[in-house]
């Protein structure tokens, strides 16, 4: 610990001193006319701008923060930032001819703020290596390149026919407890070591809630490349609804400027961030809230008229930079909430028709075991396979069509009696393969894994299994692969492909493992 | 396009009018706008008083007692045309009078009413010296309305046409603080 001396205490207070400011200077200034639910109406104030930054001088001269949001004739309808309950009428308002900033910066790693910045875990404040604007022009489109890399969640089912790529947006869309936060906390848990930056922000949600994601984050020490921002559900609306945004700016950060800190460019590579915001059906709810005591007209469902907007700008702040301005990537995982499946409702709809593939949750798949409960004939993404990596993509090429045509003929069967053994053989496949896709939580699998997994069950290993007996056939397979041939996920980990020789490694190391495992049965 | 925000203009612009024309001498229109400004104050900085008298679920004579008791200490002109403004239900407009009147008494005395507030008094030579340096950067003749807020510590603060130049010291101060305990 550095010794404390006089002349350092002394150098410390001289150089705050000379950051005092004490010009005067002449700002524009309103009157609170009426305060409530959040919002002020304040007279006056004719220059202020949309969306700029309003400072309300309130009891004992505490400053809260607003946001400009109605420009009328002839006053000002905001938003406040803080306890609303110190601002009264007659209150002075000012001007400050900015717009919100969130702090940001690698001291918020392992932290969980509010959408301001300020810290909420009671580890002390933090110091900001930068600020961003809550509210940014998303990158143009000279500004991108395509999405190239992935983004490993862990989950076989997703990696291997929904695969997400840096840059992209995909949407986790199903009813409460399908499991939609656990896909997104299993996908920061496994971008453990790879060079991502995971923003994890929590939009109206119970603050025990969100301290059991925090938890659970600590405990597969995932906090420490995570920032949590949190607006929990006792937040005022305004909170929640800038949250995400805030969440984003903070991502932005990262993005936008090298390990050094400066700004990222071609010799200067920014970093890669994924953000989740969980969930973006709360954050409408909570803008409709707010532009309903702002007197704004309702459009459909009760939302106002911009609520698209409200997601698409916000979206298309995902993005993966082109390599002269550092080659970083924001990914968002934006969640929503569905009500009794239905995805055709306004937010719903809003959103899938935004962001680049969705991954569908269903109540009845969840039910009856199948968990993720991700419906794979409607999930989708977009950006397809060159998110993946080539050992992936040649046995995952066909496993959506598999268990596509798996699902046509199951239905089949149903209703006939006498089936072929072409058929037989079809079906068995279809369920063991479908078995395989069950993953517990909290426990991502390597990629590597994940390919030897489905090479497993492509190459027919599985036939002779009983289908309860699958996913325990998986795991010791994995197990043995690591002790008696490492090598092999070594060799897919470092080539990312699966060469002809790699594979036949491979077939060899399962039907040896099979014979032992076949034994037990 | 709502007619609303044009008939409250409309109206606005009559009550400050009238009020204009009651006042008998230049005095008096500085006095009147002193108290008018006073007046939105009161009524915007006590909730229930507002809600009292935009109550249309009172009589319009009793809402207008009621505004007669509360403000009987104004000028007699700026009292009836207040109390006309809660009998016909237009406190939504009172802002709006306000401003328009303090446009009107600033135009018929040819100066810029500035507020002026200070810990003590004003004393003569700093009076002078104010209306001096803003007489010559508006062009134009000043009048000072002068206010005392001990809160200050010292220093003064001016306001003119929505704008605020603070030099007390209670602002240096807390802007002080807020350099200090950053960490």
């Amino acid at each position: 610990m550095a010794e404390i001396t006089a002349s350092s205490i002394e150098s410390v207070l001289r150089r705050q001193l000379d950051a005092i400011m004490t010009s005067v200077e002449s700002r524009e200034v309103g009157t609170v006319i009426q305060v409530g639910d959040g919002i002020a109406r304040v007279d006056g104030l004719k220059d202020a701008m949309s969306g700029e930054l309003l400072e309300f001088v309130g009891a004992g001269s505490q400053v809260v923060f607003g946001l400009a949001q109605n420009l009328e004739e002839d006053e000002v309808g905001a938003v406040l930032l803080g306890d609303v309950t110190v601002i009264r009428e007659n209150d002075q308002v000012r001007t400050t001819g900015r717009i919100v900033e969130v702090p940001s910066g690698v001291n918020f790693l392992g932290r969980v703020v509010d959408p301001l910045g300020e810290p909420l875990d009671g580890k002390g404040p933090i110091v900001a290596d930068g600020y961003r604007p809550v509210e940014f022009r998303a990158p143009g489109v000279i500004e991108r390149q395509g999405v190239n890399e992935p983004v490993q969640t862990g989950i076989l089912a997703v990696d291997s026919m929904i695969p997400i790529g840096r840059g992209q947006r995909e949407l986790i869309i199903g009813d409460r407890q399908t499991g939609k936060t656990a896909i997104a906390v299993d996908t920061i848990i496994n971008s453990k070591g790879k060079d991502l930056i995971c923003i994890y922000v929590a939009i109206g949600q119970k603050a025990s809630t969100v301290a059991s994601v925090v938890e659970t984050l600590h405990r597969f020490d995932a906090l420490d490349y995570t920032i949590v921002v949190s607006a929990t559900a006792a937040d005022p609306a305004p909170l929640q609804y800038i949250a995400p945004m805030a969440g984003a700016a903070m991502g932005e950060y990262f993005m936008y400027n090298g390990v050094d800190g400066q700004p990222a460019s071609a010799t200067n590579p920014g970093r890669h961030v994924l953000c989740i915001y969980d969930d973006l059906s709360k954050q409408a709810v909570a803008y409709r809230q707010m532009s309903l005591t702002l007197r704004r007209p309702p459009g459909r469902e009760a939302y106002p008229g911009d609520v698209f907007y409200l997601h698409s700008r916000l979206l298309e702040r995902a993005v993966k930079l082109s390599d002269e301005n550092g080659a970083g990537s924001l990914t968002a995982l934006p969640v929503i909430e569905t009500q009794a499946g239905d995805v055709s409702a306004y937010i719903p709809t809003n959103v899938i028709s935004i962001t680049d593939g969705q991954i569908f949750l269903q109540s009845d798949l969840f039910f009856q075991g199948q968990r993720p409960a991700i419906n794979v004939g409607i999930s989708v993404s977009r950006v397809g396979s060159s998110a993946q990596i080539k050992a992936m993509k040649q046995v995952a090429g066909s496993l959506r069509l598999d268990l596509a045509a798996y699902r046509e003929l199951q239905a089949f069967a149903q209703f006939g009696s006498d089936l072929d053994k072409a058929t037989l053989d079809q079906l068995a496949r279809g369920a063991r393969m479908t078995e395989l896709l069950k993953q517990g939580r909290y426990v991502p699998m390597a990629v590597e894994d994940q390919v030897v997994s489905i090479f497993a069950g492509n190459e027919g290993f599985l036939d002779g299994i009983p289908v309860e007996a699958v996913l325990r056939f998986r795991a010791e397979l994995l197990q043995y692969l690591r002790a008696a041939h490492p090598q092999i996920g070594e060799i897919i980990r470092n080539e990312k492909q699966l060469s002809e020789q790699t594979s036949e490694l491979l077939r060899n190391a399962i039907a040896e493992f099979l014979e032992q495992f076949a034994t037990q049965l | 396009m709502t007619t609303k925000p044009i008939l409250a203009k409309a109206k606005a612009a009559v009550y400050a009018e009238v009020l204009l024309k009651t006042a008998p001498d230049p005095n008096s229109i500085f006095e009147l706008a002193s108290q008018f400004d006073q007046l939105l104050k009161t009524v915007r900085g006590s909730a229930e008083l507002a809600l009292t008298l935009a109550n249309q679920h009172l009589a319009a004579r009793e809402r207008r007692a009621i505004a007669h008791e509360v403000f009987i200490h104004l000028r007699p002109e700026l009292l009836a045309v207040f109390e006309v403004m809660v009998e016909r239900g237009d406190l939504d407009v009172l802002a709006r009078a306000h401003a328009q009147f303090e446009r009107r008494a600033e135009q018929a005395l040819g100066v810029v009413i500035i507020d002026v507030t200070t810990v003590v008094p004003l004393d003569e030579r700093l009076r002078s010296l104010i209306i001096k340096k803003y007489a010559s950067q508006l062009g134009s003749g000043v009048r000072l309305r002068e206010h005392v807020d001990p809160g200050l510590a010292g220093g003064i603060i001016l306001s003119l046409h929505g704008r605020r130049i603070d030099a007390s010291v209670v602002s240096q101060l807390q802007s002080a603080r807020s350099v200090l305990i950053r960490p």
